[in-house]
């Protein structure tokens, strides 16, 4: 699984990368125990100052869905998942919100339901196979 | 003057890593890699000066050489500007800049691209030569000009005694180990180095933040490929001190059984193993160094993920 960022986007990239993570958490596509990166290979490889990774950290951490030692990392807490049975509902949702937003957003550049399809395969196409289930 | 009496030594390591460069610019040239080839080439070009530089200065150590100690040092003079310039090749690599970027979610971690096999080997060659050396310095007694650790000598008697030299005693031992430990040292950073840099991934191309497959192995390739040069260059700045210390020291005991214990002659015979398996681990370095190893499956590794 990536994160990703957009500096031009109002939205400070620590709220991005907290909402992007609380998703994951609360999805299931980060399990519970599994161990986020360092915070300074985060923000090295995103190109983010290492206080705008450790902020997103800390407010995951308040939350209620990660916790963090020294030495041991941060790893995401086992009961931070939505319950199994409304995983799919909410993952449904997030999926549906998203494409919804895509769409609008192509059709303000002038796209064509043909042009969306296609960009979304390409996107597909390049970020690999992701299977069936969700990647750690 | 004597110095340019080398430049014939000194044409065979160069030519021996200018191979290795043309290639590790082959195998970069694979598809999976095309996409960072560009800052792949200059980082080539900087582990080129660095295998330069050190087998040069190297050279220099041989020609300013004082009782063979020049020679012993060589090896790991050699291999501390081969690790110098993977260093530079993985600091050239900068953040992302463009305002869509994008990171993975798996932590990387060194074991996740350091060769098992030739790790282990080059452990179990670090920790022989670090245990000889230290044998060797207890054991070793001044010369006839009073250099602390250049001969062996055996008492046969109450009043004969038998010296044999060169040994591989504190003289030589200490500035070794020196050596080796900074090498040690700057290979450990490096390695920190190549696992903490931020990924080779074009930012600049349209929709980069679907990042591409390909490039993502391509980024763990070269990691893993920055780790086996390390490894490798490790182990000949280990291996080749190990050789000749096992070697000097075996030539030393044997020249003593005359005068000496019985078993000497199995601890000459060991010493000889020691110096064959060394020269074996040698091999296999400049081997990985020269033609590289086996390319991981791509998509096996957590760190594709």
């Amino acid at each position: 699984m990536r994160l990703s960022v957009d500096t031009d986007d109002p939205t400070p990239p620590y709220e991005q990368l907290r909402r992007q993570l609380e998703h994951a958490v609360r999805l299931g596509t980060l399990p519970g125990g599994h161990r986020l990166p360092p915070i300074r290979q985060l923000a090295r490889d995103l190109g983010l100052a290492v206080g705008t990774v450790a902020r997103a950290y800390r407010e995951l951490e308040a939350g209620g869905l990660v916790s963090g030692s020294r030495g041991g990392g941060t790893r995401v807490l086992p009961a931070a998942a939505d319950r199994p049975q409304d995983v799919g509902t909410r993952r449904d949702q997030a999926i549906a919100e998203l494409t919804r937003r895509y769409v609008a957003d192509g059709r303000l550049v002038g796209a064509a339901d043909a042009d969306l399809l296609n960009a979304v395969r390409t996107a597909l196409r390049a970020t690999g196979a992701a299977g069936a289930g969700p990647r750690p | 003057m004597r110095f340019l009496l080398l430049i014939p030594v000194l044409l065979v390591p160069v030519g021996a890593f200018v191979i290795l460069l043309l290639v590790a610019t082959r195998s970069s040239l694979d598809a999976r890699m095309r996409l960072a080839r560009r800052l792949e080439g200059r980082r080539g070009l900087l582990r080129l000066l660095g295998a330069v530089v050190g087998c040069v200065v190297g050279a220099y150590v041989v020609a300013e050489d004082t009782l063979g100690l020049g020679l012993l040092l060589s090896a790991p003079v050699a291999a501390l500007g081969l690790l110098l310039g993977v260093l530079l090749a993985e600091l050239v690599v900068r953040p992302p800049e463009g305002p869509r970027r994008s990171a993975s979610l798996t932590g990387r971690r060194a074991t996740d691209y350091v060769p098992r096999r030739l790790g282990a080997a080059v452990l179990a060659t670090g920790a022989t030569l670090l245990a000889l050396a230290s044998v060797t310095s207890a054991l070793g007694s001044p010369d006839d000009l009073g250099r602390p650790g250049r001969w062996l000598t055996h008492a046969c008697s109450a009043v004969e005694t038998s010296s044999r030299g060169p040994w591989p005693g504190a003289y030589y031992a200490g500035p070794l180990l020196l050596l080796v430990g900074a090498g040690v040292l700057l290979a450990l950073l490096v390695l920190r180095t190549t696992v903490a840099r931020p990924p080779l991934l074009p930012n600049d191309a349209p929709g980069a933040v679907f990042v591409p497959a390909q490039a993502v192995a391509a980024d763990h390739e070269l990691r893993a490929q920055a780790a086996r040069a390390v490894v490798a260059g490790l182990g000949v700045l280990l291996a080749l001190p190990l050789a000749g210390t096992s070697a000097l020291a075996a030539s030393a005991v044997a020249g003593t059984v005359g005068c000496a214990p019985d078993w000497w002659a199995a601890a000459a015979a060991g010493l000889l193993v020691v110096t064959a398996l060394a020269g074996a681990v040698l091999v296999w370095c400049v081997s990985v160094l020269l033609l590289g190893s086996r390319q991981p499956a791509l998509g096996q590794n957590s760190a594709l993920r």
